[in-house]
């Protein structure tokens, strides 16, 4: 394994392509290296079409691999079926650079999307290639390097099958990375402090956040000082967060908060809705160092935030991946918006909904003036 | 809770984009809760006018507040008597001035175009190691004074592990 091909700190997207999906179509996020970045855009500009792509390869790495789970052909864009749908992501991790690329196209009379090509490869090396339904997989032998070839249903992706020897062993850490991004879109009021089993893998809402808590302690321990020095500063009074057992496999989060005057026991259900957020912020700063590096896409972070503490959290999520791992934010917030650099803040953008979406970051705009006056009066964009 | 009006805390107001804040603030050591970037107000001038409007009564209120105001000298060798000048006596302690000699892009330039944000954590890393990798630079040497001052006042509030 080389490592010669270093750019990057550890766990940040070099490239992310994305063809012939909904809106976006030749697409190229320009987030190469950045520890933390923001997206702003209108309503409709493809903000949450970024996300649904990185679902496509986040289920392919959390194990769903029939093409008609993942994708349809309604995703094409505009039905524009002749055209293959693709996906390709770069990644720098702590063992390689990898770059994992499939495309879906639709054959004729058929209402089933199936796998045209996907290929894996870890420092420039092949890890394995694929057409149609025949895999191609160097190993190593005794007589040196040779190539295995066997063939697949074309309506399988490969990646989550997969049994990885030598030569791709270090391509589990990308399948893990990828299955462990966190793409956040949370309902604070849908979020629950029961739970049931344990994930370092939450869905989108958190609405197993209870779990999450979990499994982020039965992994790391001493992610609970993380977590509690990260919401006492927030909460002084708060005391202890305990995860109770509730049944047999079965918890609950309750946070308990005290003054000179007494006691409460608070549990998740009973915070506000801001506050839910500041707890789930905590377990993605705690996730990220105990378990990352992670790409954390967080759609509108600041939503059911209190102006004064909307700075306060965008520069806790970003001073944390600064370190290592990545931090990608969506938002309309003036405050945060204001927390990101031109260099790092990402403008989308399409003149209609038949065109594709466009990526700029602002310094390759022509900027004049305040940005929030110009997304405010719409003079930002062409 | 944002910053603690009744801890020890910073407020700054900018007279430019708060990039070069932003990237202070970056810094994996700061006390994070002690520091809070305000919105920039265009103009130097307009700095003084927002701080004598909006903020004097706070810092006469809070008496453990900070501010400190980030302002383009624009190479006018007066520019800083005259800010000065501005500031009440009884605030004096609590108010620092700093800025580049001309601007922020002239600064970009002679740091070989590094992004503001990653200035920004220089001169944080700076701070913290009291050293002038980045203070020393020609844009930032006229702050000598007052990062002496501010070393002695702030540090202890931002780097309290250090």
């Amino acid at each position: 394994m080389t490592f010669c091909n270093r750019v990057y700190h550890v766990g940040v997207i070099r490239r992310l392509y994305i063809n012939n999906f909904r809106c976006l179509q030749n697409f190229d996020l320009p987030i190469a290296g950045m520890p933390s970045a923001l997206l702003i855009g209108k309503n409709g500009a493809g903000k949450s079409t970024i996300v649904a792509a990185l679902e496509v390869l986040q289920k392919i790495a959390r194990g769903t691999n029939r093409v008609g789970e993942l994708i349809k052909p309604t995703d094409m864009t505009q039905g524009q079926s002749g055209i293959p749908v693709r996906f390709e992501i770069e990644a720098e991790l702590k063992t390689g650079v990898y770059a994992y690329s499939t495309s879906f196209e639709l054959p004729t009379g058929s209402k089933e999307l199936c796998v045209l090509d996907e290929s894996l490869k870890c420092d420039e090396r092949f890890v394995y290639t694929r057409n149609g339904a025949q895999i191609d997989k160097p190993e190593f032998r005794p007589g040196g390097l040779a190539l295995e070839s066997f063939s697949i249903d074309s309506h399988l992706v490969a990646l989550p099958i997969f049994q990885f020897d030598l030569v791709g062993a270090f391509a589990n850490t990308f399948k893990q990375w990828l299955a462990q991004m966190l793409l956040l879109r949370p309902i604070p009021a849908l979020i629950r402090g029961d739970s049931e089993g344990e994930t370092l893998q939450p869905n989108h809402h958190l609405t197993d956040l209870g779990a999450w808590f979990t499994g982020l302690l039965t992994q790391a321990p001493s992610a609970y000082t993380k977590v509690y020095d990260y919401l006492r500063a927030l909460m002084p009074d708060l005391k202890e967060i305990r995860n109770l057992p509730v049944g047999a496999d079965a918890r609950s989060l309750v946070f308990q908060f005290a003054t000179d005057s007494g006691s409460i026991m608070i549990p998740f259900d009973g915070l506000s809705d801001g506050e839910k957020c500041f707890v789930i912020c905590a377990l993605v700063l705690a996730a990220n160092a105990s378990y990352g590096p992670l790409l954390c896409f967080w759609d509108e972070p600041d939503n059911y935030l209190s102006l004064d503490e909307v700075s306060q959290f965008i520069m806790a999520i970003r001073r944390e991946f600064q370190q290592s791992g990545q931090f990608i934010a969506t938002s309309h917030n003036p405050e945060a918006i204001r927390r990101f650099s031109k260099e790092n803040t990402i403008a989308l953008y399409r003149k209609s909904h038949l065109e594709p979406t466009m990526a700029r970051t602002l310094d390759q705009m022509n900027l004049q003036g305040d940005l929030v006056s110009s997304l405010i009066t719409g003079d930002l964009w062409p | 809770m944002s910053t603690s009006k009744y801890d020890d805390h910073i407020h700054v107001l900018p007279e430019d984009d708060a990039e070069l804040a932003n990237g202070f603030v970056l810094d994996y050591s700061i006390a994070a809760r002690s520091i809070q970037v305000l919105q920039y107000v265009g103009g130097w001038i307009k700095v003084l006018d927002v701080f004598e409007a909006d903020h004097i009564v706070g810092m006469r209120k809070f008496p453990k507040r900070r501010m400190v105001l980030i302002l383009d000298f624009d190479e006018a060798p007066n520019r800083r008597q005259e800010a000065e000048g501005r500031i009440s006596s009884d605030l004096r302690d609590r108010v620092f001035l700093i800025g580049c000699w001309k601007d922020p892009q002239a600064l970009k330039r002679s740091c070989s175009h590094r992004s503001f944000e990653s200035i920004g954590l220089d001169l944080a890393k700076d701070c913290r190691e009291d050293a002038r990798t980045v203070w020393g630079n020609e844009q930032l040497q006229q702050n000598a004074a007052e990062l002496k001052r501010m070393r002695r006042a702030l540090k202890p509030i931002l780097f309290p592990s250090v």
